[in-house]
């Protein structure tokens, strides 16, 4: 039933019904309302409660100003809060509900707040509720929070998608109304690449509204959409422009399908790049403040006239006017075409005329001093200038303030003042209000969205809060997500008044980014689970997957962390196999997450010597050599090998955790601080997959693939050798001879195209795949350290590895790392350890304390492993006096876990301790 | 229902690259023996038959095609004075044809697409979110783009491709205003 539609006239398509529920009952709407219209239709005026006193609210505006007609969209996961009706496309199926509520709508619970608003006013939060100090997080918080409050988020994840997009114009016009369409279109014909944005599902602005500007408004649209069609011009509907940033960077929120409905993506962001931008967001109504002036049928003229011509519904039945504006003609003509009864017309001014548009209507110069109603306006009680009071049956009260242009984007970002405004946005900002601005009634709302009253404003002035931005502050006014729109300025106004200030001397708060609220979803975009931190993928990824590895993330890679077979029961028994497999026979594993680097040019030893501790040099070509390097204040960095393939041309490795980050390091030593060093560096760690092939076997294995086995001969190719070769049949490839496993190893690259194939061949060929779990027991029984132990706390000192520091030439953190509380025996040194109960493991991260002290740490527990050349638990750790503290026993103590381990001290090199094996 | 025409299609190129990178007093490199064109300044790119030469830093220059120079031979023209090294498994490169693929591509990147502003000798590393993408535009095709992503990243990157372009296909071409 739409009782209150016309029959005739406004935009909307009376073919195309639409059904939709408001608090659970069905409703018709048509193609072309807006929530608000529809329900206006259907004669629902009711439709929200106030933030703080529960008080009933209807409609204010038309447009996304509105601060009372608030609903939450949609239910379940998708369901959304705070959704302005007048702005809410209608859509069939939509299902809205009203929101800040104990029971219905009608019969809210909260509202005896209402009665206690006398002692609710600004500055109550903060004044009590501070005695018992405990009682604020267990009772007055959870209360307030449930007494006050918008609409109810969704619990449950977001299941739409949004997107983010980036477009670039020569000219941005931000509105679509008249003047906006007329500059798009003048800019379209000046050349101009021409990006135009409108908040509203239809261009046109107020002319939507304006039956005389029909005509007008029709042509403009009609050669709007001629340049669209021409390519010449992209329009975005549904588009809110949410702030102007530096550079000429705007952002925007396209809502590509309705709220609540359909399928995805719902929303995009838009980030726009502007050579210039044109404001043509037009003027806002502004309220007048008198007592009660917030009852449902109160409504800005605008909104009236919005609601009769472009939607066809009549908002009332008897209305009245209230206005300090010498023109409320158009009012008159709407409500005339609506057939809306005019009752009498209240002019706030002080002017001889009374206004235009006011002929055969009864004028009173006056105010309105009250109104009465609960669920709907029933009565104004006009106040005469003579002193007289009259009371007037009416159910729509009219509104009709000043206009101010919309120029809060001016203030929502370090761009806006880039912007040119058009139309209604570049009008002045006026006179002062003429409503009786002396008001201080505790029911004559300002900030309708946050229940803030004139009392308010006279309580932050009387409390010394005169500036703007405190008012705002202290009383919350223009804080709510209509930022103010309809609000501030009389807010203003008031304060103006209170603080003895002349009109126009004060300043708008700062407008906040977003303009409009914004759906998280739509900030995060495309960046959700994988596109939000995507897994890199080594080279054999592919084949380890099918042959069904486990696998594990380390940074951004995933990797294979063991190769289980059939009768295996877990991880410790796999890992354990592939790390016997190594010792006895032969294993590979993929290393390609291992940062590499070429330098190129006739300084790359200079450089090489200046990053790292040791010398590099002079290292020979076709050789290979382990290194260190020092952060500037002499903790250790990162390691690695690096090798030298030819007189200007070495290839370095890092750590898979460090890669990015030297790097970066590396670029900047050679750009910043030594750019005369005639080097070059190139970054190939895509480029290339590289194994590790290890064991005593690997010689023999290695030799089945490559092309030319006399190449990798023991005494041809020996230990910490490098050089280039190919490899099945004709693949280029480099050879590298190092261990990390203590065992005769090499380490094999080939381009990473071949990374799958590789794996494949080697295993065929009898190599048993091992993956980090078994790397990791191999490097602990040879006592090497990795990101675990090199953690940014640790020196080359403390690792056992102080030898390596070169004293023959200069190098980043030599001069740190010379300072003696980095080199005292007291500091944390690297140690083996071995629990004393068998088969009882320490835990990586445990403390080190003597017996049961753990008020008094010595040191930690880095890294731990089960060692089946052991064949017990074992670890490596950082502890006082280390390499003095052999054969101590001490307590690893996991204080979270509330684990107690005994342990010893011993040698951090628990395999071959001689090297023999890795020489071969 | 889509225009055929405006569907965007995702197809893999299989393309050879090296990166040429020269020494900081370098840059006047000519490899014109080898390649038979000049080396493009940076952002810039020339296509030539199959070979595509494109400046993505200054002294660094990437060369794609499906048939190439041996890297030695190029190695050898560029003697002591550049490394040439191959990187045809950094990159995993796939073609975007379609009237829409702009409009996908804006979804991804923040650069200009415009014909005017990237055209068909333009080319630029820049970031997509958590990707850097390689990006060009494809030899006379006004819609059509190359893309390359680090090839560890690929696989995650086709999906969100792939979700992009299904975004654009459900709308299909250029919006206007009602």
């Amino acid at each position: 039933m739409n009782a209150f539609r016309l029959p005739n006239g406004g935009r909307i398509d009376r073919t195309v019904p639409l059904r939709f529920r408001f608090d659970g009952r069905h409703y018709q709407g048509f193609q072309g309302d807006t929530l608000a219209s529809a329900l206006l239709a259907n004669g629902v005026r009711l439709v929200g409660r106030s933030f703080k006193y529960h008080r009933p609210r209807g409609f204010l505006t038309a447009d996304d100003s509105e601060p009372n007609g608030l609903a939450e969209i949609g239910i379940g996961a998708r369901r959304e809060p705070n959704i302005k009706m007048p702005e809410c496309e209608l859509a069939d199926g939509l299902i809205a509900s009203s929101q800040n509520r104990l029971g219905s709508l009608r019969h809210d619970l909260l509202a005896f707040n209402g009665l206690a608003a006398p002692i609710l006013g600004a500055g109550f939060y903060y004044k009590t509720f501070m005695w018992p100090s405990s009682f604020w997080e267990r009772l007055y918080e959870p209360v307030i929070r449930r007494a006050a409050g918008l609409g109810r988020a969704a619990t449950a994840p977001d299941p739409d998608v949004y997107e983010k997009a980036t477009l670039h114009c020569d000219a941005l016009i931000i509105g679509c109304g008249p003047a906006g369409l007329a500059a798009a279109i003048d800019a379209v014909a000046a050349g101009a690449r021409v990006l135009a944005c409108e908040r509203d599902f239809e261009t046109g602005g107020s002319w939507l509204s304006h039956p005389d500007r029909a005509a007008e408004l029709a042509d403009l649209q009609h050669r709007a959409v001629a340049l669209v069609d021409a390519g010449s011009l992209t329009i975005l509907t549904r588009t809110h422009v949410l702030g102007a940033h530096d550079g000429g960077i705007y952002s925007a929120v396209e809502k590509i399908v309705s709220d609540g409905q359909g399928p995805s993506p719902r929303q995009r962001l838009l980030r726009i790049v502007a050579g210039r931008a044109i404001l043509a967001t037009g003027a806002r109504e502004q309220p007048l403040v008198f007592r009660n002036n917030d009852r449902p049928g109160i409504m800005l003229a605008g909104a009236v006239r919005t609601y009769i011509d472009r939607f066809a519904v009549r908002p009332g039945t008897r209305a009245a006017i209230y206005t300090d504006q010498p023109d409320i003609a158009l009012t008159v003509e709407a409500l005339k075409r609506g057939g809306i009864d005019l009752a009498c017309i209240v002019d706030a001014r002080d002017a001889a005329d009374p206004p235009v548009g006011a002929d055969g209507v009864m004028v009173v110069r006056g105010c309105i001093a009250d109104t009465r109603g609960g669920e709907q306006l029933k009565s104004v009680t006009v106040r005469g200038a003579d002193g007289t009071s009259r009371r007037l049956d009416c159910d729509l009260l009219i509104m009709a303030g000043r206009s101010l242009p919309e120029r809060s984007l001016y203030r929502a970002g370090p761009g806006g003042t880039a912007m040119v405004a058009v139309g209604g946005a570049a009008q002045s900002d006026g006179a002062a209000p003429d409503w009786p601005i002396d008001t201080i009634d505790a029911k004559a709302f300002v900030d309708f969205q946050n229940d803030v009253t004139a009392a308010d404003i006279r309580a932050a002035a009387n409390e010394g809060f005169s500036h703007p931005e405190h008012l705002k502050r202290y009383t919350t006014l223009g804080m709510a997500t209509d930022q103010g729109r309809t609000s501030s300025a009389n807010g203003l106004a008031l304060l103006s008044k209170r603080a003895g200030r002349s009109q126009g001397t004060l300043q708008p708060t700062q407008a906040r980014w977003p303009a409009v609220p914004v759906a998280i979803g739509a900030l995060a975009g495309h960046h959700r689970e994988a596109a939000f931190r995507p897994l890199r993928r080594t080279p054999t990824d592919q084949w380890a997957e099918q042959r069904g590895a486990a696998f594990t993330n380390t940074g951004l890679w995933r990797r294979a962390s063991y190769f289980p077979r059939g009768s295996e029961t877990g991880w410790l028994e796999s890992a354990v196999r592939e790390a016997r497999a190594v010792r006895e026979g032969v294993g590979f594993c993929d290393v390609s997450t291992l940062g590499k680097y070429e330098l190129f040019g006739p300084d790359a030893g200079t450089l090489l010597d200046r990053v790292y501790a040791n010398m590099f040099s002079s290292l020979a070509v076709g050789k290979a050599r382990y290194g260190i390097m020092l952060r500037e204040d002499g903790i250790a960095y990162d390691d690695g090998t690096t090798a030298r393939l030819a007189e200007h041309h070495y290839v370095m490795t890092t750590s898979s955790a460090m890669a990015e980050s030297v790097g970066r390091n590396l670029e900047y030593c050679r750009q910043i601080l030594w750019p005369e060093l005639d080097v070059v560096i190139v970054p190939v760690t895509e480029q290339w997959a590289q194994v590790a092939i290890a064991g005593p076997q690997s010689r023999a294995l290695l030799q089945q693939i490559v092309d030319d086995p006399s190449s990798t001969a023991g005494d041809v190719f020996p230990h910490m050798s490098a050089r280039n070769l190919t490899v099945l049949g004709g693949t280029e490839a480099r050879l590298f001879r190092l261990s990390f496993s203590g065992e005769m190893a090499f380490e094999l690259a080939v381009p990473g195209q071949q990374g799958n194939r590789l794996a494949a061949e080697l295993e065929a060929l009898g190599g048993t795949p091992y993956g980090l779990e078994a790397l990791n027991i191999l490097r602990l029984e040879k006592g090497h350290v990795t990101g675990a132990e090199i953690d940014g706390r640790n020196t080359a000192f403390d690792l056992g590895l102080g030898k390596m520091l070169s004293k023959k030439k200069d190098f980043i953190g030599r001069r740190m790392a010379e300072r003696p509380a980095l080199n005292e025996s007291a500091r944390p040194r690297l140690v083996g350890l071995r629990s004393l109960r068998p088969d009882v493991p320490m835990t990586a991260g445990a403390q080190l304390v003597v017996a049961d002290d753990v008020g008094r740490p010595q040191g930690w527990v880095s890294s731990i492993a089960y060692s089946p050349a052991v064949a017990d638990w074992i670890g490596i750790g950082l502890l006082e006096h280390g390499p003095e503290r052999h054969g101590e026993e001490l307590v690893a103590w996991n204080g979270l876990q509330g684990e107690k381990v005994a342990v010893v001290v011993v040698d951090p090199i628990f395999y071959d301790p001689a090297g023999e094996r890795a020489r071969g | 229902m889509v225009d055929p025409a405006n569907r965007v299609r995702i197809e893999p190129l299989a393309l050879q690259g090296y990166a040429i990178t020269a020494r900081p007093k370098e840059r006047a490199l000519d490899l014109r023996k080898v390649l038979e064109f000049r080396l493009p300044p940076p952002c810039a790119l020339i296509s030539h038959d199959v070979v595509t030469v494109m400046g993505v830093a200054p002294s660094r220059w990437f060369i794609l095609g499906t048939t190439l120079p041996e890297r030695s031979a190029l190695q050898e023209a560029c003697g002591d004075r550049a490394l040439v090294s191959a990187i045809e498994s950094v990159w995993q490169y796939y073609a975007l044809r379609g009237a829409a693929a702009p409009e996908v591509l804006a979804s991804l990147v923040a650069i200009d697409l415009a014909p005017d502003a990237f055209g068909s000798t333009a080319c630029a590393i820049t970031a997509a979110g958590p990707y850097d993408l390689l990006v060009w535009r494809l030899r006379g095709e006004e819609a059509g783009f190359g893309i390359g992503v680090a090839r560890s990243l690929s696989r995650d990157f086709h999906v969100w491709l792939e979700e992009a372009v299904h975004f654009r296909s459900d709308r299909g071409g250029r919006r206007g205003g009602r």
